[in-house]
This record gives structure tokens, C-alpha cells and sequence, in this order.
């Protein structure tokens, strides 16, 4: 039984599509349940990316950027694997002014996530502290579809249209991915 | 040592059957496959363990949800701009429309006008021909007696004027008659005045002739030339 139209609780069941027309006609509770309902997933994304300073910045800009060019949006792909796309691009903007500023992004990359893990060491199960370390050790496509497909749950078509990449490219990142994690993991 | 199940297929499906992404039917067959398989099920508990390594990073909502329709709100002058310059691009589409379509009708008037003008001229031009070959234009070709044709019907106008000052007044064409009532010998002596008469000289200037050079020391006759 659908809750009763006009409820939080029926507007927390609307589809993107939906709420996506309401905001368009004017209605700005529209915008707060689409920026509740994938906001997490955009941090989480961004900061399995190496992201580690001013994430919810990135995942501002992300939205402003997506709610302001959605007469663009096509409605044959899903706000969620849209919003992904451009949290990426920003995240990779963010990281090319980084290299600018730094000379070795890559050893930037591994000392975020170490001082990160050193942070939350007290708190985080030493598992989930390996396996931070392994999938930041993984290549930037490697980490971005394993992050992707395990903490995000996506198919393989969206998080192809997200990287820019094919299905079947995907598939087979992904599963390099579990073995060198899993690799790790067992030579730890 | 890691091993990989041989059912690529529900193995494929694991991470949508951790995020609950899966129909009914599908989530049934990966859970009896779950339940005989040791690798998949393995497998899965890395799964569920690396979902969970990454904590998710704090979002204030509400300041995401304001930046949103800020930026909304600021885009809506711009928008509503763009809608005035369209509304203003499409009157001047219908001005410029107008425009052209004035200039158009315009051209096609004067081209008209000017057509007219150039029949007209070429009628008098075959006017003035046939009164070149009038009697009174060339007096004395025709013989005493022969009647004056008429080449052109009854006209009037400007150019009927000039044809009619250009006629000499001592002979006067004798109206009714006609180019058919002349008889052999008359149009036969018509015809030879017309060749003896002088052709009126062209206005295009003579070609210029290149002097022939002759080569020194060469003697002789050239080209015709004294």
C-alpha cells in the first residue's frame, strides 16, 4: 500500500523522474529529498576516490552543477548515474589542480590514505583498514568501478556511462580488482 | 589461497544481491547457490566487509539543499533574460521577414516595369525598321504610283508620334494599303533599293590592323601591299 500523496514518507517513494518535475515547476522540497537521497552515496564516492578534504563541497558543487543544466538531463539515464559523472569530473578536476601544486599525485594519494587510516585507526576494524589500503593502491579505474559495484551496488551499464568506459571493460576491472584486493588481504 | 567459483554468472550477481537489487526469483537462485557454495559465500562476506571499510563522509544537507536553490535563484533573471532576447529575436525575425519580403515584391515590380519598357522600346525599334523602308523614308526608291504599306497597325502614343513626325508630309502613306497589294515587279524593286542602300555604318571602332614587320634584308611583296 503507497503512503497517502503529500506525505514525507510518499515523497521519500517518488522516483528521481518525479521529484525532478516538481523541483522544475517550482517545487524546492523537491530539491532537499534528491540531495538527501544520493548525497551520502556522492560522498562515499568521492572519498573511496582519495577525496579527503572539503568532501561536502564537492558534493555541493556537484549538485548545483546537476540542478542547474537539468534541462539537459536525458531521461533515458538515471539522475543517480548522472550525478556520479559529475562528482567524478570534479573529483578528477580537484586532483589535476593538485598535481599542478604538487609534483606526485600518486604518492599524495597513498599518504592521504595513510594519514586518513592513521586517524580513524582507533576506530576502524583492522579488515577495513586493509582493505582501504588495497583498494587505494588499485588504479584509478580499478578503484573507481570496484567502489562503485561493492559500495554502491551499480550495474555495470551505469558505472560504464560514469567512467566513460565499456560494459565489459568494466566487468573486467572490476574482477582484477577483487582478486588484488582479496590478494592483499590474504598476504597481510 | 583465493579460488573462483565456476558459476560466473550468480557470481557476477553478488554485489546486486548485497545491495538487495536483485527480483525475487534471481535473489532465490544465488541463495541456493550461496547455501551449497563455499567460494561464493566467501566471497560475499569480502563483499559485505568492503562495503563497510568505507565510512561515509559527513554532508550538511540543508547547506547542499540551499546552495541548490540559491544557485536556482540566481540562474532565474539569466533564464528569464534569455526569454525576453528570444522574444525580441523572434519580432525581428517577423520584422526582417518583412523586410525582405517588400524588397522582394519590390524587384520583381521594377523587373516587370522594365520588361515592359524594353518590349516597348523593341516595338519601336521594328517601327522605326519599317519606316526605314517606307516610300517616304526613301524617297524616290518606289516608283511614282506605288502605294505606301502600312507596316504597323494603327497606333498611338509616344511612339506612335515620332513614327508619325518621321513620315515626310509630301508623301503621305496612303492609309488601307498594305505590303500584299504591290505587285511583283514593285516589291521586286523594293527589294533592290533596299540592297543599294547604304548600311548605316556600326558604332564598334575598327579593328586596329598590327603592321606586318618585314625582316630585314627581305625583299619582296607582302600580303597584298604596295
Amino acid at each position: 500500500m503507497q503512503p497517502p500523496e503529500g506525505t514525507e514518507d510518499h515523497a521519500r517513494e517518488e522516483t528521481d523522474a518525479s521529484l525532478i518535475a516538481r523541483w522544475q515547476s517550482g517545487d524546492q522540497r523537491a530539491a532537499a529529498i534528491l540531495v538527501e537521497r544520493h548525497a551520502p552515496s556522492l560522498a562515499r564516492f568521492a572519498a573511496s576516490c582519495g577525496v579527503r578534504e572539503q568532501v561536502d563541497e564537492l558534493v555541493q558543487d556537484t549538485f548545483v552543477r546537476a540542478f542547474g543544466s537539468l534541462d539537459g538531463f536525458r531521461a533515458d539515464s538515471a539522475l543517480r548515474t548522472w550525478l556520479f559523472t559529475i562528482l567524478r569530473r570534479l573529483v578528477l578536476d580537484r586532483k589535476r589542480a593538485e598535481k599542478r601544486r604538487r609534483d606526485d599525485t600518486e604518492l599524495d594519494e597513498g599518504q592521504a590514505v595513510q594519514e586518513y587510516d592513521a586517524l580513524d585507526a582507533l576506530v576502524a576494524d583492522e579488515t577495513a583498514q586493509r582493505i582501504r589500503i588495497a583498494v587505494a593502491r588499485l588504479s584509478p579505474m580499478q578503484r573507481e568501478v570496484f567502489t562503485l559495484r561493492v559500495t554502491e551496488g551499480m550495474a555495470y551499464s551505469d558505472i560504464a556511462r560514469v567512467v566513460g568506459s565499456t560494459e565489459g571493460a568494466c566487468r573486467v576491472h572490476y574482477h582484477n580488482a577483487v582478486r588484488v584486493v582479496r590478494g592483499f588481504l590474504d598476504d597481510a | 589461497m583465493m579460488r573462483d567459483c565456476e558459476n560466473g554468472d550468480v557470481r557476477d550477481q553478488l554485489p546486486e544481491y548485497l545491495h538487495g537489487m536483485l527480483d525475487a526469483e534471481t535473489r532465490a537462485l544465488v541463495e541456493s547457490h550461496l547455501a551449497a557454495c563455499a567460494v561464493c559465500t566467501e566471497e560475499l562476506g569480502f563483499l559485505r566487509s568492503a562495503r563497510g571499510a568505507f565510512s561515509t563522509p559527513e554532508v550538511d544537507l540543508a547547506a547542499v539543499t540551499r546552495a541548490v536553490t540559491a544557485a536556482a535563484r540566481r540562474a532565474q533573471p539569466t533564464t528569464m533574460g534569455a526569454a525576453a532576447g528570444a522574444r525580441r529575436w523572434r519580432v525581428a525575425r517577423w520584422q526582417v521577414a518583412a523586410g525582405v519580403s517588400f524588397l522582394l515584391v519590390g524587384t520583381i515590380s521594377m523587373q516587370l516595369l522594365r520588361q515592359q519598357n524594353v518590349d516597348g522600346r523593341a516595338e519601336e525599334s521594328m517601327r522605326d525598321s519599317l519606316a526605314m523602308v517606307t516610300p517616304g523614308v526613301l524617297p524616290g526608291v518606289l516608283p511614282a504610283g506605288l502605294p505606301s504599306p502600312s507596316p504597323m497597325p494603327a497606333a498611338s502614343g509616344p511612339a506612335a508620334e515620332t513614327l508619325t513626325a518621321r513620315r515626310p508630309k509630301a508623301a503621305p502613306a496612303s492609309r488601307g494599303s498594305a505590303w500584299s497589294d504591290l505587285s511583283d515587279e514593285q516589291l521586286q524593286q523594293l527589294l533592290n533599293a533596299i540592297d543599294g542602300a547604304e548600311a548605316v555604318p556600326g558604332l564598334e571602332p575598327e579593328a586596329r590592323m598590327a603592321p606586318i614587320m618585314v625582316p630585314a634584308g627581305r625583299t619582296g611583296r607582302t600580303g597584298g601591299e604596295e
